[in-house]
């Protein structure tokens, strides 16, 4: 039985890295706006994810230590000092949005404000964060999130001409008023949301922890396999409900609540709970793993002992920086400022830190001394530096784009 | 005398390398390494680990090195920075494991065992180890 | 003395020129004494070092292996027997460059 869980739960979490808020909003605005003409970013971010994930899993299945361990001594402590820093600053962006988005779905469900939702919002993160042991929070998560294929579901319940789906994502290219900065701007923000790095915590960890061995690393692959494509068909529904709906009759999405629209109008008002359940889950679960993700970065960069099987005592630096982060986060929350400017600029930042993230793992699965006869083959390496390079690409790109297109907006 | 092929890169090996106690408990990184030379003209060899924010921030020097070092300084009661005689070394792959438990060093993260005094008041906290 | 400010010391040779920074500290495991230092020049010299192509347990990617394959062939091993200074700053060899091992050369003794 639990072998079996093993499997749904590597599939699972590989899901929800492409469908937390930073998801929602990018593949929301894009379908509005753009069609399905990024429809490749969406296969890039599953080839590259995947790429990463399989190694940081192999990894850990070698030395039964996560992934992250060695990142310190590769990278230096001043680099990863500086990674780890730029990560706490996104983590609490997304957290943030995060929050608003959990609130927002509230509101959509009982009509009161979204702000006054927010701190008990943040109180329900604080409560399953302390009580919930890890593997519970990801079950529940990636269980819940399995909602989200309502999306899927409502493009086939809108009666889509299928030759215009396929014409429009086969169109590299800006649709008539967009220009190329915007073009290019959000592919560097459907990169930054998609390739999300908990995913590869979780695989290091997760594997770790179901004590995978060399011998079920044809599971590992599996897992990848099924599930980060999984992942990019549930943003490729996205992206097409928001075309179907919203791109012909010029609506730009400007708010967290068109997200679930599109749903609303192909499945009636039974698509539409579906989809706020699905959306509550998503962002309540990507808030979850994202505090965890970032308070493990943090811990395991100074060698703290870290919470993922450690009630809050025994991780207590761990614990208090993981809590501060999440007060920080309602803070900004209640500040008022957009979520959906907040979560462009969060995946944004995301997308300019992937280099400081792969880099390591690459390093590290190509290491003979550590990997033994598990080390990087011909297919990981050449997928591994082309995806590296992309990410360098991008991060370089990522902050004139930011500026040159206004967040989008231009 | 160990030959060269036998011996360890301090830079890939050791250096900044996670380090657990007896009962694989995450103590912190090697922040850090004293050396000693010996007076009869021999090469230097170690004798302690440095762990610690205050040890990593002395080592990396500039203004940021420096704010951690006296942030971590501020926090801590012993004024020196938290040393692990290299005698407790067990073995150093994959991870440098310490012969010691974690209670018996207290010189090593006082800030764990202080925050987790007052964490594990609050429900639901589990209990600090002892 | 601390490890820190011996890895980050430069490296000198009797006639007096500069083998630049250390590389790399070999330890004997048993004593954790020091056995060596490891300099070397070239392009992409910190990478070779850091990332363990110059101690040759990297064997890729492809793209690395290439940009630091000079810097792998000019690394050098200094045993502790060469060292007439440790002192901070500078560590003073009692040999020219030339004298000194090829590092993959005194990996495999």
């Amino acid at each position: 039985m639990s072998r079996v869980f093993a499997f749904t739960l590597g599939t699972l979490s590989a899901i929800g890295g492409f469908i937390d808020i930073g998801d929602l909003v990018a593949d929301a605005q894009v379908g509005a706006r753009f069609g399905l003409r990024l429809g490749w970013v969406t296969l890039v971010s599953v080839v590259g994810i995947s790429c990463f994930a399989e190694m940081a899993g192999r990894i850990a299945v070698k030395t039964q230590r996560p992934a992250f361990e060695l990142a310190r001594s590769r990278l230096g402590a001043r680099f990863g000092l500086f990674g780890l820093v730029g990560s706490l600053a996104v983590t609490a962006l997304l957290v943030m949005a995060e929050l608003s988005g959990i609130a927002l779905a509230l509101q959509l469900a009982t009509d009161i404000h979204y702000l006054l939702w927010v701190p008990l919002a943040a109180l329900l993160v604080l409560i399953v964060f302390w009580t919930l042991p890890f593997e519970a929070m990801e079950r529940i998560y990636g269980l819940l999130g399995l909602t989200m294929l309502v999306f899927v579901l409502a493009v086939w319940a809108l009666e889509p001409d299928w030759s215009t789906l396929l014409r429009s994502a086969a169109t590299p290219s800006p649709t008539g008023p967009e220009s190329w900065a915007t073009y290019l701007f959000f592919v560097v923000a459907l990169i930054g949301a998609q390739m999300t790095p908990y995913e590869m915590f979780f695989f290091s960890t997760g594997a770790v922890e179901s004590r995978w061995r060399p011998k079920d690393l044809a599971e590992l692959r599996v897992n990848v396999l099924v599930g980060f494509p999984l992942g990019g068909l549930l943003a490729l529904a996205i992206q097409a409900v928001a075309f179907i709906v919203f791109f012909q009759a010029g609506v730009q999405v400007e708010h967290i609540s068109q997200t679930a629209l599109p749903v609303a109008v192909g499945l009636g008002k039974v698509g539409l709970i579906v989809a706020i359940v699905g959306i509550f889950a998503a962002t309540f679960g990507a808030t979850l793993e994202t505090l965890f993700a970032t308070g493990y970065d943090v811990a395991q960069y100074f060698g703290w002992s870290y919470g993922k099987v450690q009630e809050p005592a025994r991780a207590a630096r761990f614990t208090a920086v993981t809590v501060g982060l999440l007060l920080a986060a309602t803070a900004l929350a209640l500040t008022t400022l957009d979520p959906i400017t907040v979560t462009i600029v969060a995946v944004v930042f995301s997308a300019s830190l992937l280099p400081f993230l792969f880099l390591p793992v690459l390093l590290v699965a190509n290491d003979r001394d550590v990997m033994g006869e598990l080390a990087n083959g011909p297919l990981a390496n050449v997928l591994g530096t082309a995806v590296i390079a992309i990410t360098i690409l991008i991060s370089l790109a990522a902050f004139p784009l930011l500026v040159l297109t206004r967040g989008g907006i231009a | 005398m160990t030959t060269v092929r036998a011996s360890i890169s301090a830079r890939i090996a050791l250096m900044d390398k996670q380090i657990v106690d007896r009962d694989r408990l995450p103590i912190g990184r090697v922040d850090d390494a004293e050396l000693q030379l010996p007076d009869d003209g021999g090469p230097p060899y170690i004798t302690a680990l440095r762990i610690g924010a205050q040890a990593l921030g002395e080592r990396l020097g500039g203004s940021v090195g420096g704010t951690m070092a006296a942030a971590a300084a501020r926090l801590r009661t012993d004024p020196s920075p938290a040393g692990l005689d290299v005698s407790l070394v067990e073995h150093l792959e994959p991870m440098v494991a310490v012969r010691a438990r974690l209670a018996d060093l207290p010189q090593i993260a006082p800030l764990e065992r202080w925050l987790a005094q007052r964490i594990q008041r609050a429900p639901g906290a589990g209990d600090a180890p002892q | 003395m601390r490890l820190s400010e011996v890895m980050k010391a430069t490296v000198i040779d009797r006639s007096g020129r500069s083998l630049g920074p250390v590389r790399d500290i070999r330890l004997a495991t048993n004593t954790y004494e020091v056995i060596g230092v490891v300099v070397g020049a070239g392009p992409f010299a910190r990478a070779a070092h850091a990332w363990g192509y110059a101690e040759g347990r990297a064997e890729g990617p492809w793209l690395l292996k290439m940009l630091t394959r000079r810097a792998v062939r000019q690394a050098r091993f200094a045993a502790s027997g060469q060292v007439a200074d440790w002192g901070p700053e500078e560590i003073r060899l009692n040999v020219e460059l030339a004298e000194l091992t090829p590092l993959m050369e005194a990996l495999r003794r």
